[in-house]
């Protein structure tokens, strides 16, 4: 609505000259504009202007505006009132949305607007059509032609896969957005995550065998020399230059947790005289051995069988004519 | 008890006692339950003498319980089959194989014969072992019925051994006892007659090995009232020690196994399935100095420290006398071993990263799927397939969490649980079934090459008479000639895949040893209930919500 208010407004009033240097009064607009560049008002306009008439008035700022030089704005402090705001044109973008023109590019505008408020959270598409009260076709088409003009960028969610949100092209998105260290390219980085699985149980397990080998007949040292605080790894991961990025403490306690989920490593607490980020704890963590080698259930083909549960006396499946037996028992 | 567990004890029934009637009697009482002898006559097409002669085998072996029918009077005699006692039969090659660690080839006879006939005398199980010896070319001098008693001797004092005595209190049915503690370890003294006898017969059998002539000959040994059977549970008990120790010896090292040993043999002397009698520090030191370990009191505490915090905590410290007092909880001992064996399972079955998913489950308790799937930092499909497929086979459960009661999916949330004794159950039962499978694998390859395998024991019986008639060489040659390179080829083949079903079998009672054990021992002991945390987790999920 506001939209089309500031848009019939100055048609309203066209082509009413007279003798009063356009120009000049122009000029002194900008002049103004520049001086509040949050916006003018159109209460400070009639009192800087009073000798003008409004119709000069209108029509300057008319111009103004298809010129691009200014923008107009609701008001949000005032409810019903208009804001006159120099255009932004460091950054030059000004001059690309102009080459569009028209309805198109006031409606570009806006929603550019919006998008810029939000940062590098990014908003919602839901969120720009509540604002800017667009109809859903022509909100997409907007977004579309500002997208192929590379001024703003649909970002996807980790948290919602069909969720996108819209942020200026420069920006680098929040991590809430794209989850951190292990997703690049909203994917989550499986691979990535292995690695350093792998490395922080290789690291564990030097460790594990280097005690070994130095305090054979003592369990107790064997043990304590086998721990590893979660500073330590991260430092040596950092050095090995694994990850492009550099992890911090928790990346690596998260990746530790997997690797005592996976029954490798066990974690031990303990106080520390120094202070860091945890409080006056640390984490300390060492490479266990298993209590059995493999469960005898499973050594052989019965207890790894995909179709164990179609598995019966008669039939297709039958420990008779079984081919993982077959093949278990050389036949 | 499932198909699976019945299936397979009447696979063993039908192996043990080949006669074909035992395994019909004992399917037919498993199906409809405690019967009295005339309905059995009744029901199943068999004589009468022939269930007869099955339901005495089997009662000696306790796999059929018989007892009064309570609402006759007691006049009438039921006949029940016992499941459980019947899948014992699984052990037996453990029991014996135990039996000859310990007390070597007398022992091991010994416990072979009495799992062979259920229950026996002294004194006919005494005969019967050194008849066995003297068959397989034992030097009489060094196995004589003396030594052979003395292993017996040693057998009963360890309780591996249990005496039942008989008193025919009524007419119709025998009074069987398991004696009290007191007199339970005392062996019968053999009457001198009786006892003459034996070593006269003994002289006699070594030249002319038949016993029909002693059985002739009504002699009173005076042990004819006092029975004696294989003690299971001490057998069990010993084989859940070796397994302990074994875990020690991998968490740690082989000294620490050693250190358990001992402990355990110490607490030998009053079993209880539950936990073992306190042992205190001074009582360890003692029997490690005796075993040739070299280690001072020092590292020995160094030791029993590292060992505190290991397999599931299962060594406690009670107290501080005698340098500390330590027991061994069996209860958590075994619920450790148990996970090991659940653990190694799912990441053979499954993936390493099923495991991480279970283990991080049992660690906090209950978990929604999109918890696990960030925690656990796998891929969510993958999280989701490895969930599934776990909760499928019986390894976790789920609990369902309506916001309304109308337990609408939006509006409910699903948790996801480690249940140990429910993982265990299904554990177990793929253990039988496996083990079914395995025995139905043999029994077929055994069939399908009959032809070849009787040839091949008849080649075998050739040559060793030949051997034994000192024939020549080339005699034995062409013997061994009937057989084709073909066949020989298939028959080692045959030989080397029995031999693996054999192992892999034997190595499967440990599990399912283990497995059994875990259930009875957390069947007797309640499981004391863990709180989790999972209420509160849900209750928070929903604040979270609710403020959205």
């Amino acid at each position: 609505m506001a939209l089309s208010h500031a848009k019939s407004e100055p048609m309203d009033t066209p082509g009413e000259a007279s003798d009063f240097d356009p120009v000049n009064l122009e000029s002194s607009i900008i002049q103004l504009c520049l001086q509040f560049p949050n916006g003018v008002s159109d209460k400070i306009l009639e009192n800087s202007f009073r000798s003008v008439a409004m119709q000069q008035r209108v029509s300057a700022l008319n111009r103004l505006l298809s010129l691009n030089k200014i923008d107009l704005l609701k008001s949000s402090a005032e409810p019903g009132t208009f804001l006159y705001r120099i255009r932004d044109t460091t950054n030059g973008l000004g001059s690309s949305i102009t080459v569009a023109g028209g309805a198109i590019d006031q409606m570009e505008r806006v929603v550019y607007q919006l998008v810029k408020e939000s940062g590098n959270l990014g908003i919602w598409m839901r969120d720009i059509r509540i604002k800017t009260k667009l109809s859903q076709t022509i909100l997409t088409k907007t977004l579309k032609s500002l997208e192929s003009k590379k001024l703003i960028k649909a970002v996807k969610s980790v948290h919602a896969s069909k969720k996108n949100v819209y942020m200026l092209y420069e920006m680098t998105p929040d991590p809430t957005i794209t989850g951190g260290t292990w997703y690049s390219d909203h994917e989550f980085e499986a691979e990535f995550v292995r690695v350093l699985n792998e490395q922080c149980a290789r690291l564990l397990d030097e460790r594990l065998e280097e005690a070994t080998t130095k305090f054979p007949n003592d369990p107790f040292l064997r043990r304590t020399s086998s721990l590893m605080s979660s500073v330590d790894l991260v430092a040596l991961i950092n050095e090995m230059g694994i990850a492009t990025v550099s992890l911090t403490v928790q990346d690596i306690e998260s990746i530790l947790y997997t690797l005592i989920s996976d029954g490798k490593v066990e974690k031990t607490t303990v106080a520390t005289t120094t202070n860091n980020e945890t409080g006056s704890r640390q984490s300390l963590y060492r490479s266990v051995r298993s209590m059995l080698d493999s469960s005898p259930v499973v050594r052989n083909p019965c207890g790894i069988c995909p179709v164990f549960k179609d598995c019966h006396d008669d039939g297709l499946i039958t420990p008779k004519t079984c081919i993982y037996l077959n093949k278990w028992l050389n036949f | 008890m499932t198909t699976h567990h019945i299936r397979l004890a009447f696979d063993l029934i039908t192996d043990l006692f080949p006669d074909g009637t035992s395994s019909q009697v004992a399917s037919y009482l498993n199906r409809k339950g405690p019967l009295p002898f005339a309905l059995l006559v009744r029901d199943l097409n068999i004589p009468a003498v022939n269930i007869a002669r099955s339901l005495a085998t089997l009662a000696i072996h306790d796999i059929i319980e018989c007892y009064g029918d309570l609402r006759a009077g007691a006049k009438r005699i039921l006949y029940a089959f016992n499941l459980k006692r019947a899948l014992y039969i699984l052990h037996y090659s453990k029991c014996i194989h135990c039996a000859r660690q310990l007390y070597g080839f007398d022992g091991e006879l010994i416990i072979e014969e009495l799992l062979l006939n259920g229950k026996q005398r002294m004194s006919t199980l005494l005969v019967k072992v050194y008849e066995r010896l003297i068959q397989a070319g034992k030097d009489p001098a060094v196995h004589s019925l003396q030594s052979i008693k003395e292993s017996f001797r040693l057998l009963v004092s360890t309780q591996f051994l249990q005496r039942i005595s008989m008193k025919e209190t009524k007419s119709n049915m025998p009074d069987i006892a398991e004696e009290t503690p007191t007199n339970l370890t005392q062996i019968p003294e053999l009457t001198q007659e009786g006892w003459k006898h034996l070593i006269a017969s003994q002289q006699e059998e070594s030249h002319e090995p038949s016993a029909k002539k002693f059985k002739s000959t009504k002699i009173i040994f005076g042990d004819e009232k006092i029975f004696w059977k294989v003690n299971f549970q001490r057998f069990f008990a010993y084989l859940r020690d070796q397994e302990l120790i074994q875990a020690f010896t991998n968490r740690i090292d082989q000294n620490a196994g050693e250190i358990i040993r001992g402990i355990l043999r110490l607490a030998e002397v009053k079993p209880n399935p539950e936990r073992t009698i306190p042992v205190s520090f001074i009582e360890i030191a003692k029997t490690i100095s005796t075993t040739g370990l070299q280690m001072n009191e020092e590292s020995l505490q160094k030791y029993i420290n590292v060992i505190i915090g290991d397999v599931n905590n299962c060594f406690i410290k009670t107290g501080d006398q005698g340098k500390g007092t330590y027991i061994i909880d069996f209860q958590k001992a075994l619920s450790g071993l148990t996970k090991g064996h659940i653990q190694s399972f799912l990441k053979e079955r499954f993936g390493s990263n099923a495991l991480r998913i279970y283990n991080m489950l049992q660690e906090r308790g209950c978990l929604s799927q999109k918890q696990i799937e960030d925690m656990a930092m796998i891929n969510a499909k993958e999280a989701q397939q490895y969930v599934y497929s776990m909760f499928i086979d019986g390894m976790l459960t789920l609990e369902e969490l309506s916001k309304a009661t109308d337990f609408n999916p939006t509006r409910t949330f699903y948790f996801f649980r480690v249940n140990l004794y429910n993982g265990v159950l299904s554990l177990l039962d793929h253990s039988y079934k496996t083990m079914s499978n395995l025995m139905q694998r043999h029994q077929f390859e055994r069939e399908r090459h009959r032809k070849l395998i009787d040839k091949r024991d008849k080649v075998d019986a050739i040559i060793h008479s030949l051997r034994e008639q000192n024939a020549e060489e080339d005699q034995i040659k062409e013997v061994e000639d009937i057989l084709s390179p073909m066949e020989k080829e298939q028959i080692q083949k045959l030989d080397a895949a029995f031999r693996k079903i054999d192992l892999a079998q034997l190595q499967l009672t440990e599990t399912i040893l283990l497995l059994e054990m875990y259930l009875s021992i957390s069947n007797s002991t309640a499981p004391v209930q863990k709180k989790t945390g999972g209420r509160a987790a849900a209750e928070k999920l929903l604040e979270t919500m609710s403020h959205r």
